[in-house]
């Protein structure tokens, strides 16, 4: 037992190291179209025109996420925001002054206090748009955000998440237009979009380069108050990545604004409206620009849209295998050390009765941590970062509770009358815990490690928001492309998965009871 | 095969919220070889306490109980209980197990022999009137309380302890299964040579199953004497009345 759980861990350690010469940069992305797109047109310019390997790590579940792992340093490169850097990453609460000077701000902060760097911004300026719909903005004679105080009551704000919660975002915001506090609904910021053209929201936030604006019928009110910072695209970089690799700097210089607003949003939109492939929209953007040569590589993206819905889920089975495979070793890895740990532990708490009042409030407390917070957690700790052994080390201390309570009760549940007799004819504790309790108890325990898979299987489709894979990705993805089909190829398999766990387990709990 | 066992001044307190209860005020008791006494006395009269003296499930605030002589802590403990039959009311079967596994539990754990322990187990089922190919494969949930008890009595044999420790074996069952179990104990008797010791409330039981009965009061020793002795020379008030009370009901 003890050289197994060993190996596992063994394992776990020995997973980020890859045979190769080079160390690999790793570029990163956050959970949003645009974002991914210039990680990608990073991540081939590199690959292009260097032998560094490269290793892409997309989606990852806000800015706060991203900038911990680059800090942890399995991140290297990522496109970041003056103003949000400004905000989120340097925790500045006033106000950003112009470009030039946040910019610049922004740069020395990093390279002060953060070991790393920003590079020359690639030109366009992705500032927050508040946007109406049309008809919403004609009825009440909007123009300004001004215009919006006192329509707080008649108006549905339907802000993302991550505006939700920014100081530049809707709490600056309400600050300095004295906008009244009122019930405010936070949404996937893609959902938004869906909403405002639904009509169950009136007024949303927007980026200024986002593709999708040319699809709704939307007005833009002006900032009057010039509240929102200046949002300028620039990769930010890890100073240990270009002392290593120095030639990344003048490279990554030759992008910079070479991508106006309007370019920015044509690429967002290709992406988005037009169903094509992230890597064939960058690879575009390379070539056109002759940043890179002609030659066309085949990709791996796949499109999102269109062909009939069979063509789609052909399409999709191999990569739905890989990524069915990787959800299983998450799972698996963290259900089996959950297993390890909780089952012993919940056995142990059943002799030391002082210590489990304190051990299951500590599981339960885990246990409501939501989910994607305790997955940013793992970021910083040495040895996890950015990757799977962070998924599977959160995965395993949801599991705990589930398990180290029904280990528990299961053994103390054993009828008193059986264990007396046990131990009145000669059994040894081990005995009687081999042949009498842990049999008896054994299908709450069952219980609780199927109930630990399926939470499990659920959870670990949030692993994909730190790059960790799984059934997550094309769910991410469809979000950010808006595309239920898309959504519906991570959200199918993961919940057939876990019913066929569940099920799974029920017959291997039959077998182990007989 | 069967030894003597001695109290000597044992004595049990347990430790509650209120102070300390005395389960057991200082017993003197001798039982010969081959010996069958009953402890009788009211619920919480200390009998149950006294009984798991011997196997250690109880050890003593004080005063000690020793086996041919040697005290019971001196003994290694699974040791101990292994030489030892125990049957408890509810007859304790581990319900996981079929009844032959759970007479051969023991035996299996310690890798004797698959083949004698079968023989013996079958040769208890024989002992204990429950036909082999009958019930062997059953499980204690498909058993009626009697045929419990069987399986427990037959389990309590099985490693052929010197003693029998039994806690109102028969307390559960309905009268006519109650004396159909009487009599093949006492047939059982004849058979295996065991100082046996039985707990139980039922005065007529005590004076049918034991050669002498221990008549027990709030932890303390009232009476000790065979079934003439109570009857003829009570010790005084209490055990006149608990003889009368108890053949009014019309079973001594
Ligand atoms: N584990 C225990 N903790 C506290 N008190 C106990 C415990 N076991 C028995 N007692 C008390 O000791 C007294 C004798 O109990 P017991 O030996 O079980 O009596 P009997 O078997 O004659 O019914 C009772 O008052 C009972 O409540
Ligand atoms: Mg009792």
């Amino acid at each position: 037992m003890k050289r197994f759980a060993l190996t596992i861990l063994l394992f776990l350690l020995l997973l980020p190291v890859y045979a190769q010469e080079k160390k690999p940069v790793v570029v990163a992305s956050k959970s949003f179209t645009e974002s991914r797109v210039l990680s990608e047109i990073i991540a081939q310019l590199i690959e292009a025109r260097t032998d560094i390997p490269v290793i892409r790590k997309h989606g990852l579940g806000g800015s706060l996420i991203v900038f911990t792992a680059l800090e942890e340093g399995s991140v290297d490169i990522y496109p970041e925001y003056t103003g949000t850097a400004w905000a989120v990453v340097l925790k500045r609460k006033d106000k950003a002054p112009d470009p030039l000077r946040t910019f610049l701000e922004v740069k020395r902060e990093l390279e002060v206090s953060h070991a790393a760097t920003m590079l020359d911004p690639f030109g366009f300026n992705n500032t927050y748009l508040i946007a109406v719909r049309s008809d919403t903005a004609k009825k009440f004679g909007l123009q300004d955000v001004s215009d919006l105080v006192g329509l707080e009551d008649e108006l549905r704000f339907g802000w993302s998440t991550e505006f939700l919660n920014r100081n530049d975002g809707w709490p600056g915001l309400k600050r300095v237009y004295g906008f009244k506090d009122v019930g405010v609904r936070g949404m996937e910021h893609g959902l938004a979009y869906q909403a405002v053209g639904e009509g169950s929201v009136d007024i949303i936030d927007a980026y200024s380069t986002d593709g999708k604006l040319l699809k709704y019928k939307l007005a833009f009110l002006k900032d009057d108050k010039s509240f929102f910072p200046p949002y300028q695209g620039a990769p930010v970089v890890r100073s240990e990545t270009l002392d290593r690799y120095p030639e990344l700097e003048a490279l990554l210089a030759e992008l910079a604004f070479k991508i106006p607003d309007a370019r920015m949003q044509k690429l967002n939109y290709e992406v988005e409206e037009q169903g094509r492939a992230f890597a064939d929209v960058a690879r575009e953007f390379l070539t056109d620009g002759k940043f890179i040569g002609d030659e066309t590589r085949a990709t791996g993206d796949q499109a999102s849209r269109g062909g009939s819905l069979w063509e789609f889920i052909r399409s999709r089975i191999p990569i739905t295998l890989r990524l069915v495979g990787e959800h299983l070793l998450l799972t698996g890895l963290a259900v089996v050390l959950g297993i390890l740990v909780a089952v012993p532990l919940g056995i142990w708490l059943t002799r030391k009765e002082s210590a489990s009042g304190l051990v299951m409030g500590i599981a339960g407390v885990i246990q409501t941590i939501p989910s994607l917070a305790l997955l940013a957690f793992m970021i910083p700790i040495p040895l996890l970062g950015l990757s799977m052994q962070s998924a599977v080390v959160a995965l395993f201390l949801y599991s705990l509770l589930p398990i180290v309570r029904n280990a528990y009760t299961g053994i103390k549940e054993v009828d008193a009358d059986v264990i007396e007799a046990g131990e009145g004819m000669g059994l040894t504790p081990r005995e009687l815990l081999r042949h009498v309790q842990l049999p008896l108890a054994m299908p709450t325990i069952m219980a609780g490690i199927r109930t630990a898979t399926v939470i499990s299987i659920g959870v670990a489709t949030l692993a994909a928001f730190i790059g960790a894979g799984g059934l997550g990705e094309p769910i991410i993805t469809g979000l950010q492309l808006n595309s239920p089909r898309l959504i519906m190829a991570g959200a199918v398999p993961a919940a057939l998965l876990a019913l066929l766990a569940d099920w799974l387990l029920g017959v291997v709990e039959k077998r182990l009871v007989a | 095969m069967s030894s003597t066992i001695t109290f000597e001044k044992a004595r049990k307190e347990y430790p509650t919220g209120n102070g300390n209860v005395v389960a057991l005020e200082g017993l003197d008791l001798h039982i010969e070889k081959g010996e069958t006494v009953c402890f009788i006395g009211t619920s919480g009269s200390g009998k149950t306490t006294a009984l798991k003296m011997i196997n250690r499930l109880v050890e003593p605030t004080a005063g000690s109980v020793s086996i041919d002589g040697k005290t019971v802590t001196d003994f290694d403990l699974i040791k101990l209980r292994r030489s030892i039959g125990y049957v408890i009311q509810r007859g304790g079967l581990f319900p996981h197990l079929t009844v032959s596994e759970n007479i051969g539990l023991l035996a299996t754990l310690e890798k004797r022999d698959p083949n004698v322990i079968r023989n013996k187990t079958e040769e208890l089922l024989d002992l204990v009137n429950l036909p082999r190919e009958q019930f062997a494969n059953r499980r204690p949930r498909e058993l009626s309380g009697g045929q419990q008890q069987r399986v427990s009595i037959a389990r309590a044999l099985a490693f052929d302890p010197e003693i029998i420790l039994m806690d109102e074996p028969f307390g559960a069952l309905d009268p006519i299964t109650k004396n159909e179990l009487h009599d093949e104990f006492l047939k059982l008797k004849g058979v295996v040579d065991k100082t046996t010791i039985i707990v139980t409330h039922d005065l007529a039981e005590a004076f049918k199953l034991g050669d002498r009965a221990v008549l027990l009061n709030d932890g303390r020793e009232i009476q000790t004497g065979t079934k003439d002795e109570f009857i003829n020379k009570p010790a005084n008030e209490f055990v006149e009345r608990f003889v009368a009370a108890h053949s009014s009901g019309g079973s001594v």
